[in-house]
């Protein structure tokens, strides 16, 4: 079927995928809408005006807050979860179960425990109310995703194509950087994206460790929200969501074209 | 250039030893085959070689220097596995042409060096195709080319045939004899195929339970074993003790003439290849006799198992005539009867 009909199966997944976005758009773009009306009773751009005007300046610098710590967060959970990774999915070590439980152990942990925990010791050591502080809490959650996707991605990879690489002539180097890097590469994506996600989307985590000094576009989303303006609500949502949206897109236009490769 | 030599290599994994006390040397320009079953740790020693496993014992020299302290890309080994393990991110001149990117040639030269090698290993034309591409048969000629480009000073081939249909691996044995005699590259090649041995190289190592036990000339192997296990891998049957009298075997069933038979009152052990023993219609001159038992049709021969006297003695024949329960008489031809060396403590015991 998918193969038959490409195009009504793409129709399918937008819609399905963009359909929860309707409303929102909807409300982002209504002056008045009351119940029970199925559509606003007067459309409007005061929404996207004080998004983009009043509050432009507070948006700017969230979106750049938040796109910030993603980005750092991802590339930290990569440095040491592919690695970590790679340890798990390729060589057999006594404690192997422990180091899978160890690595768990946060994501089954609630969140909020997990902050709340953290933050007397970050007071302590001087990273409560810092980047670095919400980094680091950011990494509790993406951390074991990006070890968990390494995991699967080494389990399933071939380790001699390194040592032919190796009496090819390269270096240990050149190996890690010329063969393993992209043959895993498909994977370290789909991590580091994990990650890019789940620490663009943390907010109770982000608002304990970062005090309100870190202001990422979810802290100043509820902000808004709070302020019962929904319109305002639900264009500030828009532009939380939007980027997010255009990561993963790109993304997976990229995979689906690569696929995985390097598995046996 | 490339003479390999192992000097009393001792290999093995954890607590696990592998292989013991491994000598020998492959000459600059020789193919030799490394032979013997799966498990005898023919890809421990090609590892060793390229330095992926340390050694525990022993030295490694290529051309008379030790290259034990050597990482494994200064070696001027290359290995090729049994999987082509072409990178699947480069096309198959980029994969050609790693080893000599690597070491640092300019774009011009490495596509000269690759489209000649490409060439040779008859894949003109395919540079700009993909892995997954090509057949099979052609990944593991991009797998040769690759290593072959490098001028290695020693080529090892780990099993590179055994995952081809038995069609192609015929052509490809021919094909890798072929580019061996013209490139004279100094190759050990692995495979756990006595036939594939034998007519591929030019001299075979056999490997049995961790140690080498004979190496030789393909010849030498097939029809002078250096003990039963060696004849027994290259599908040796007939094993009897015997005893020399006046150059004669003794045998319970009867006696031969023997050709090589050491002094009298030795009692080695003897064997004949079972393709070697004739039978005949009895008639009645005294010849060793026997009553068949069994036969089987082979395809190219019948196999004849045989009663004489207590012994079974097995017959490979190109003749499918032989029934069950015939007497026939059962001629072994002097010149291929092989009277195994006596190991030393035998030999004290049997002048006690
Ligand atoms: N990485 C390893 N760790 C531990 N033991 C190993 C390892 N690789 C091989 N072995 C063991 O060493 C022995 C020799 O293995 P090796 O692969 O060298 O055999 P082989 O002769 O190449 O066999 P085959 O013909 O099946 O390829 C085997 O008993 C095997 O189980
Ligand atoms: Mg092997």
């Amino acid at each position: 079927m998918s193969r038959r009909h490409p195009k009504a199966l793409a129709a399918g997944i937008v819609l399905s995928v963009g359909l929860p976005f309707l409303p929102l758009v909807l409300w982002s773009l209504s002056e008045r809408w009351f119940f029970p009306g199925l559509w606003p009773q007067q459309w409007g751009l005061r929404a996207w005006q004080h998004v983009l005007d009043a509050a432009g300046g507070q948006v700017a610098s969230g979106l750049l807050q938040s796109t910030l710590l993603a980005a750092v967060t991802a590339a930290v959970s990569l440095v040491i979860g592919v690695p970590a990774g790679r340890a798990l999915g390729l060589y057999a070590f006594g404690g192997k179960t422990l180091a899978a439980v160890l690595v768990t152990l946060p994501l089954i942990v609630p969140p909020l425990s997990v902050a709340m925990g953290l933050h007397l010791w970050f007071i302590r050591l001087g990273l409560a109310e810092t980047f670095a502080g919400v980094v680091l809490v950011h990494l509790t959650v993406c951390l074991p995703y990006t070890v968990f996707v390494m995991w699967g991605v080494f389990a399933n990879y071939d380790p001699d194509f390194e040592d032919q690489a190796r009496c090819l002539g390269a270096s240990e180097w050149a190996v890690a950087w010329g063969v393993t890097l992209p043959l895993v590469w498909p994977g370290i994506v789909v991590a580091g994206l994990f990650s890019f996600l789940l620490s663009w989307s943390q907010y109770l985590s982000t608002l304990i460790i970062g005090g309100g000094r870190v202001l990422t576009l979810p802290i100043l989303l509820f902000a808004l929200m709070g302020s019962g303006d929904r319109p305002v609500a639900a264009a500030v949502s828009l532009v939380f969501v939007a980027p997010a949206f255009l990561v993963l897109l790109v993304s997976a236009r990229y995979l689906g074209r690569r696929g995985l490769m390097g598995v046996r | 250039m490339g003479e390999l030599r192992l000097e009393s290599l001792a290999l093995g994994y954890g607590a696990q030893p592998v292989v013991q006390d491994l000598t020998f040397s492959v000459a600059d320009g020789e193919m030799m085959a490394l032979l013997g079953p799966s498990g005898a740790g023919k890809t421990t020693i090609l590892r060793a070689v390229a330095g992926f496993v340390r050694p525990r014992a022993g030295r490694i020299l290529i051309d008379g220097r030790p290259v034990d302290h050597l990482p494994p890309e200064r070696r001027a080994v290359v290995m090729v596995f049994q999987k082509a393990l072409l990178f699947p991110f480069l096309d198959v001149a980029a994969n050609i042409g790693f080893g000599l990117k690597m070491q640092g040639l300019d774009a011009g030269a490495i596509r000269r060096r690759v489209a000649a090698v490409m060439e040779l290993t008859g894949l003109a034309g395919l540079g700009r195709r993909k892995v997954h591409e090509i057949s099979g048969g052609q990944q593991q000629r991009a797998a040769l080319a690759r290593a072959l480009v490098l001028q290695p000073a020693v080529l090892l081939l780990d099993e590179p045939l055994s995952s081809l249909d038995a069609n192609l691996r015929q052509q490809m044995r021919e094909f890798v004899q072929q580019i061996q005699a013209e490139t004279r590259v100094t190759t050990l090649f692995v495979t756990h195929d006595q036939s594939e041995a034998l007519m591929m190289s030019h001299r075979v190592s056999l490997l049995l339970d961790g140690r080498l036990r004979q190496t030789g000339t393909p010849r030498q192997l097939f029809y002078r074993p250096a003990d039963p296990a060696v004849a027994r891998f290259f599908g040796g049957e007939n094993f009897f003790h015997g005893r020399i009298e006046n150059g004669r075997l003794v045998t319970a069933f009867g006696s031969f003439r023997a050709p090589e038979a050491p002094g009298n009152g030795h009692r080695p052990l003897a064997t004949i290849r079972p393709e070697d023993v004739r039978l005949d219609l009895e008639n009645g001159d005294g010849a060793v006799t026997g009553e068949v038992t069994r036969t089987r049709f082979e395809g190219l021969a019948t196999r004849v198992w045989l009663r004489c006297a207590d012994t079974t003695v097995v017959a490979l024949t190109p003749e499918s005539r032989w029934t069950v329960g015939q007497r026939l008489a059962v001629v072994f031809p002097p010149e291929r009867v092989r009277i195994f060396p006596e190991p030393p403590e035998k030999r004290r015991e049997s002048l006690v």
